[in-house]
């Protein structure tokens, strides 16, 4: 690197003789100062023409101009959007400009998407990015803090009979949607209705349920079947499907075709989105956030930035370059570890490893065909398994993972961090046993005595996610050293996720969980019978009988106790074979404030301000 | 004249329902689909199939050949599946980035490229000649990605002379608009050029062989008279053949370099829907694409008889 930047002048003078045209082209303006990045470029908005179409335009026909241009010569209102009215297109109210504010207002945030937006509804997708844009723009009715508390956001009370078997709940007053219509309960009902129909976890929930109806403007009642602890829980759900309350407009088009605004009661109003661009959102004046402190998903928030730019880079060295000129501000979610000791020598860019914030990286294994429909392989890959070269494969360096013996993710979890029942399986490898063997040497025994040895097994690599493709190679190396026969396909991951709903395709793929996924056992679909690729088939039938005394269980011990009982199942039947809990970074320049981030949140957009 | 330009606009027919199947096969031949994609990494068998069969994507797929010729023929190029919005509004936003870019790629490979080949030719074997082959190599061989990348690092990050992402178009500001595609165009050109370089360079050492050229200098032509006169017109048609097949590599070459620069065209489009397998997107712009390609060769092809009498008879 030395001898790279001694040689740095000479190397950029050689590039410049190649591009004196385009320097030409520029009239020779050398002043960065004159270079408009352009997200910094770009000129307010006017808000009749910037923002016209949230409540009633489909999004074919909301897409403006490009990034960087100015919308309203991007698009002129009057061509692209004719029956639009601007005064009622934008109900955001801009009478509520003149509240006090202080010098954290104001300014645009500019933060990276790795991919595009697909979709505007969250009902739609589990992918993240809808769920990133969702973030900053729709609410919960509950949301969870810090310690996995579900506290009230959109909810002022609730109440719940004696029995169990009557909740009854109460919206705060006064909440509006950004489209300026008030927020119902009739909302609250069909939107958690809409959102449990897609969802796992609401499938579960909505079978303790006997009927979900409103009471009052404001009000709604759950009548149960039965008694469970998860009502909140469902409506605080992260991972899978994301419970956001919705008005009419959305809720009322059916989550298969997806709705094509994006509408809510959060602290950023949607404004624009160019497809495979950017999605600009924008502070929506009339947000009444809770009183509680800030606190994960949950407490009150304030949209200091007048505006959010969420713009597609898919390309990670654009990305990384982008942030260091200012085009971008924030880069959210996986920094590849080889930049992160680079980034962090720049003065004007903050680096964060967020390990609060726990994925669960593994391999998954398929427990219906081939060899690991035998439990005693699935231990025995396990047991042989490196753990310690599959994170270092998945995500870099020591900073990035730790190893992590429970079934849930550690770390802060109240259903993780113990090793019961992990001791001769997980990372056991070249640990000897009391039966004076090491994990490898226990491994190759089981598969040698089931006359495994020279079987093929199907590994696949999906070359285009460097995070599950590492993990692939020790894979492969690991069951070679058992004696299988490897037949390794590399493929893309849109043909991996095509190829492992074949069970004759696949033998072990490579994934990661995170979020509620990791800390929750009832919303990790890969430890419910026939629920996930793995198709775990529970054999002894105790996981599912556990599963359904957690979702009734009502306290704290009862619940950490049946935790405990599945981490046993779970080491015994090895569902899948966890490598350990993976960390995610952000970087972001570092005249931007009030950075929080946990548990697979994304960057909070609202409550960060810029530094004057 | 007319009669050749007809017959070949008519073959133009056959070809185009050609790649229409073509195309339709192979994008349904690769595996995946967007049912998949769509649901996201946590979601299971169970919500893959409802959403597979939600968008139709279980149905027999000559059912749905059938349907997306129907739709094709009624001028209904289809809709993302993610989004929901046309394929005619996707390419509208696009296509004026993808234009940029292919037109000023494709400009200065020829105003580099001709005059370099030219001049590689007629100092053969010379020091200069050496340095555009040199030139020539490079250009083909050093991978656009990589190439990109340099630049980026070091006029947008170092020198600060160019913004690193996105695209503004001429119709906002034609400075920014020249500062965002300057170093995408270079790198088009450069690769575009060096092919052009190879072939002129080639085309006209063949000429130069050729008796007439002798007869020319023997009767004591002027050089240049020479080269203009004679070389050149003789050197073009292959000169030309291969601008027609530069203008195709460069829309196609557009995939690489719009995702480099974070450019919104077409190319970077073509990218991603393939990524996700949003076929309805996937089928028609490869159509697009292979449209214009089979025109530019309609043209090139013509030209042939503008430049050359021969090819009519």
């Amino acid at each position: 690197m030395n001898i790279f930047n001694r040689f740095k002048g000479a190397f950029i003078g050689a590039l410049l003789t190649g591009a004196l045209i385009a320097v030409a082209a520029c009239g020779g303006d050398g002043d960065p100062t004159q270079v408009a990045p352009a997200a910094t470029a770009m000129p307010a908005m006017p808000a009749a023409t910037a923002m016209p179409a949230a409540t009633a335009m489909p999004a074919a026909t909301a897409m403006a101009g490009q990034r960087a241009a100015p919308a309203a010569t991007a698009m002129p209102a009057a061509t692209a959007r004719p029956a639009m009215p601007a005064a009622t297109a934008r109900p955001v109210a801009t009478a509520m400009m003149e509240k006090p504010k202080d010098e954290r207002f104001g300014g645009q945030l500019t933060v990276t998407l790795g991919a595009a937006i697909s979709t505007l509804d969250v009902h739609r997708t589990t992918g993240t990015t809808a769920n990133t844009i969702a973030y900053a723009v729709q609410e919960f009715l509950f949301a969870y803090n810090e310690q996995l508390q579900a506290q009230p956001l959109l909810i002022e009370t609730w109440d719940t009979s004696a029995d169990g078997l009557t909740w009854t709940f109460k919206l705060r007053d006064g909440l509006t949607f950004h489209n300026g219509k008030s927020v119902t309960a009739e909302d609250a009902v069909q939107s958690w209705t809409r959102w449990a129909d897609r969802d796992n976890y609401g499938s579960l929930i909505f079978g303790f349920i006997d009927d979900i109806y409103t009471t009052g403007q404001l009000t709604f009642q759950i009548d149960m079947v039965e008694p469970t602890a998860l009502v909140l829980e469902g409506m605080a759900r992260i991972g899978g499907y994301y419970p956001y309350v919705m008005p009419p407009e959305m809720y009322a088009v059916p989550a298969a075709e997806g709705a094509t605004i994006l509408v809510g009661t959060g602290p950023y109003a949607f404004a624009e989105w160019v497809p495979g661009d950017h999605l600009l959102v924008e502070r929506f004046e009339d947000y009444k956030p809770v009183s509680s402190p800030f606190s994960f998903m949950s407490g009150e928030k304030v949209a200091y930035f007048d505006s959010v730019d969420y713009v597609v880079v898919p390309d990670t060295n654009a990305r990384i370059a982008a942030l260091r000129t200012g085009e971008i501000d924030v880069i959210d979610g996986e920094i590849p570890s080889d930049f992160v000791d680079t980034l962090a020598e720049d003065p004007n860019l903050t680096v964060e490893i967020f390990t609060n914030n726990a994925t669960r990286d593994g391999a998954w294994i398929d427990n219906v065909d081939g060899p690991f429909a035998d439990g005693a392989i699935r231990r025995a890959f396990a047991m042989a398994y490196p753990a310690e070269d599959a994170l270092r494969a998945a995500v870099g360096d020591e900073r990035f993972w730790d190893l992590c013996p429970s079934m849930m993710v550690c770390g802060g979890n109240k259903w993780g961090g113990f090793d019961d029942f992990s001791e001769d399986i997980y990372n056991a490898r070249d640990k000897t046993g009391s039966d004076g063997m090491t994990g490898l040497e226990r491994a190759k025994k089981i598969v040698a005595d089931a006359g495994l040895v020279g079987t093929d097994i199907i590994v696949l690599q999906a070359a285009d996610r460097p995070r599950f493709a590492g993990p692939a190679e020790i894979s492969r190396q690991t069951l070679e050293e058992l004696g299988f026969n490897v037949d390794f396909k590399v493929t893309d991951w849109a043909t991996q996720t095509n190829w492992r709903e074949k069970p004759e395709l696949w033998d072990v793929f490579h994934t990661a969980g995170g979020g509620a996924w990791g800390t929750n056992p009832l919303l990790n679909s890969s430890l419910a019978k026939n629920k996930y690729w793995n198709k775990y088939q529970d054999e002894s039938g105790r996981m599912t009988a556990l599963t359904q005394q957690l979702a009734r269980a009502t306290s704290a011990d009862e619940q950490l106790s049946i935790v405990k009982e599945m981490q046993e199942v779970f080491w015994n039947d090895v569902p899948y074979v966890s490598f350990g809990d993976t960390y995610g970074s952000s970087a972001y320049r570092s005249d931007i404030a009030g950075v929080k981030k946990f548990r697979g949140q994304p960057f909070n957009v609202f409550n960060s301000w810029r530094m004057q | 004249m007319t009669a050749y330009i007809i017959k070949r606009v008519l073959a133009v027919i056959p070809i185009l329902i050609f790649v229409g199947v073509v195309t339709f096969s192979l994008v349904h031949i690769a595996p995946g689909d967007a049912a998949n994609i769509m649901a996201g990494d946590y979601a299971g068998p169970d919500d893959v199939k409802l959403i597979r069969k939600e968008l139709g994507l279980d149905k027999p797929v000559m059912q749905q050949f059938v349907e997306w010729v129907g739709r094709t023929i009624r001028g209904d190029l289809g809709s993302s599946i993610f989004s929901g919005i046309s394929v005619i509004d996707l390419v509208r936003t696009r296509i004026g980035a993808t234009l940029s870019l292919t037109i000023t790629g494709g400009i200065l490979a020829v105003l580099l490229g001709i005059p370099l080949g030219v001049i590689a030719a007629w100092k053969a074997g010379s020091f200069i000649d050496r340095f555009v082959q040199i030139w020539a190599a490079a250009g083909i061989s050093i991978p656009g990605f990589w190439l990109g990348f340099i630049m980026i690092w070091a006029f947008s990050v170092n020198l600060r002379w160019f913004p690193v992402i996105g695209y503004v178009p001429p119709t906002e500001s034609i400075t920014d608009w020249i500062r965002h595609i300057t170093l995408p165009t270079i790198l088009l050109g450069i690769n575009g050029s060096a092919i052009i370089v190879r072939m002129t360079r080639a085309a006209l050492l063949e000429v130069f062989r050729e008796d007439y050229i002798r007869t020319a200098r023997s009767k004591g032509l002027a050089e240049s008279a020479i080269l203009f006169r004679h070389a050149l017109r003789s050197g073009a048609i292959p000169i030309i053949t291969v601008i027609g097949f530069l203008a195709a590599a460069l829309i196609t070459g557009t995939v690489v370099t719009e995702t480099v620069f974070t450019i919104p065209g077409l190319g970077r489009l073509v990218a991603e829907t393939v990524q996700t397998r949003d076929f309805p997107i996937v089928q028609s712009l490869l159509m697009l694409l292979a449209t214009v390609y089979v025109f530019v060769n309609l043209i090139v092809d013509i030209s042939y008889v503008v430049l050359d009498p021969r090819v009519r008879l």
